[in-house]
């Protein structure tokens, strides 16, 4: 498969080149434009209670599109918030996503449920994350640019700003300092990081654009 | 008449040069800015067709009732400057009179007046579809003004191509096109999250937009408060 990503960082979107016989898996929604050639079926991903799991828990669609090119064909993709998409080949190790960071995958890709733990469950951000393990390419998108830091110790890091991580690294959810600080400071949950490898994190939460928009919603 | 794009990315606009004896028309509420001696006038009608009637078929495809028009009083030269409300993309498409273009309603920014606009029901294709599918007729000698969500890509359709119906700015009428599903049958999808999709076929141009408003809206709608009746 042969990928363009164009866009970035404000309005990315990826257009993918298919073999005649390969498949491909995209979140719900997120074609924008195809050849004619295309076959698509909607399936549940993994099986229902997975499925169920990740709409639920992980804030990603139940579904996703599962496409496919008999005779070869191409496919354009763009996600439902303005930002980047970045292409992750997973030679380079597994990933692990924050909910709604996921564009798309080749089939050879597994994807799964993480649970988060009861605090980030409760503090609104979805409960879970998504691992992605096995081979092939994985395509994940961010509201606002990517920035990429290479993690040696620890860091600490907004919960609404964290996209994907190695899973080498350790995380606990955790509030910002005491009770107070947590209720606050306006950061509300972070996620605390150790150990050594790469974290993504994304410019600009939704979070935050749509509390600041909220003011503004007639009553 | 010249028309400057400014910046292109998530934030274009356009500056309209106006020559005295010139009028350019746009949606009404585009215009930000216009030099003292710009005259700006409310019509229901463009070229050659018009009225309330006009104006009407406007309100039913979602689009504004009236015009803007802009036209310089005192015989020097004057500009206006239009800004979309959406963030995105601003481009102009020369019209002439061989190929007409489809615009899709929301994304129909302005254009000059001797462009006849003329609302286009879609008919039974076009009843499932939302409004974008209400597709204003632009047609004569001159230039169109459109605006996206997102950056926009010029294709060119030779044989057939899908494109979601969030995805549509514009296109050359010599493009024929239905409104069918995007998978194997309709079940699939829907539960792909696509829906409807336009199917193209034969040859000429489109311009599509790399984002789909509607998708923004379903992501960031959940995060605000209710609304209240």
């Amino acid at each position: 498969m042969e990928f363009q990503i164009n866009g970035n960082p404000d309005y990315g979107e990826v257009t993918c080149a298919l073999e005649p016989g390969e498949k491909f898996l995209t979140e719900s929604g997120a074609m924008s434009r195809m050849s004619r050639s295309m076959d698509l079926k909607g399936r549940m991903m993994g099986g229902i209670f997975s499925a169920l799991g990740r709409k639920i828990f992980g804030g990603e669609s139940l579904f996703v599109g599962d496409y496919s090119a008999p005779d070869g064909g191409w496919i354009s993709l763009s996600p439902g918030v303005p930002g980047s998409v970045t292409h992750h080949h997973m030679d380079a190790g597994p990933l692990i996503m924050t909910a709604g960071s996921f564009l798309a995958c080749s089939p050879d890709v597994t994807l799964r449920t993480r649970f988060g733990g009861w605090r980030y469950l409760f503090g609104g951000e979805g409960g879970f994350f998504i691992e992605a393990t096995g081979m092939g390419d994985l395509f994940y998108n961010t509201y606002g640019a990517l920035v990429e830091k290479e993690v040696n110790g620890t860091i600490t890091v907004d919960t609404g700003h964290v996209v994907a991580w190695d899973p080498n690294l350790a995380y606990t959810v955790t509030g910002m300092g005491g009770l107070k600080q947590t209720l606050f400071s306006g950061e509300g949950l972070v996620l605390k990081f150790s150990g050594r490898g790469k974290l993504w994190l994304q410019t600009r939460t939704l979070r935050e654009s749509a509390s600041w928009l909220s003011p503004f919603c007639s009553a | 008449m010249k028309i400057d794009i400014l910046k292109r990315g998530a934030f274009g606009s356009a500056l309209v040069h106006l020559q005295p004896g010139e009028t350019f028309i746009s949606e009404s509420g585009a215009m930000f800015r216009a030099s003292s001696n710009v005259d700006i006038d409310v019509t229901t009608k463009s070229k050659g067709k018009g009225g309330i009637l006009a104006g009407i078929k406007r309100l039913i495809g979602g689009e504004h009732f009236f015009f803007s028009t802009y036209r310089v009083t005192d015989g020097s030269p004057g500009e206006v400057g239009l800004a979309p409300t959406l963030q995105g993309e601003v481009r102009v498409v020369d019209v002439d009179p061989s190929i007409s273009w489809l615009c899709a309603g929301a994304s129909y920014m302005g254009s000059t007046d001797d462009l006849a606009i003329d609302t286009q029901f879609q008919g039974f294709k076009g009843m499932f579809s939302g409004e974008s599918l209400f597709f204003l007729k632009v047609s004569g000698s001159g230039q169109l003004l459109v605006n996206a969500f997102g950056r926009i890509t010029e294709l060119e359709v030779d044989g057939q191509m899908i494109v979601d119906t969030g995805h549509v700015v514009a296109f050359e009428e010599a493009l024929d096109y239905k409104v069918t599903k995007a998978g194997g049958s309709w079940v699939s999808s829907f539960v792909a999250g696509e829906g409807l999709v336009l199917e193209f076929h034969g040859r000429g141009k489109i311009l599509v937009q790399s984002h789909n408003p509607k998708e923004f809206g379903k992501s960031i709608g959940p995060l605000l408060p209710a609304r209240q009746r």
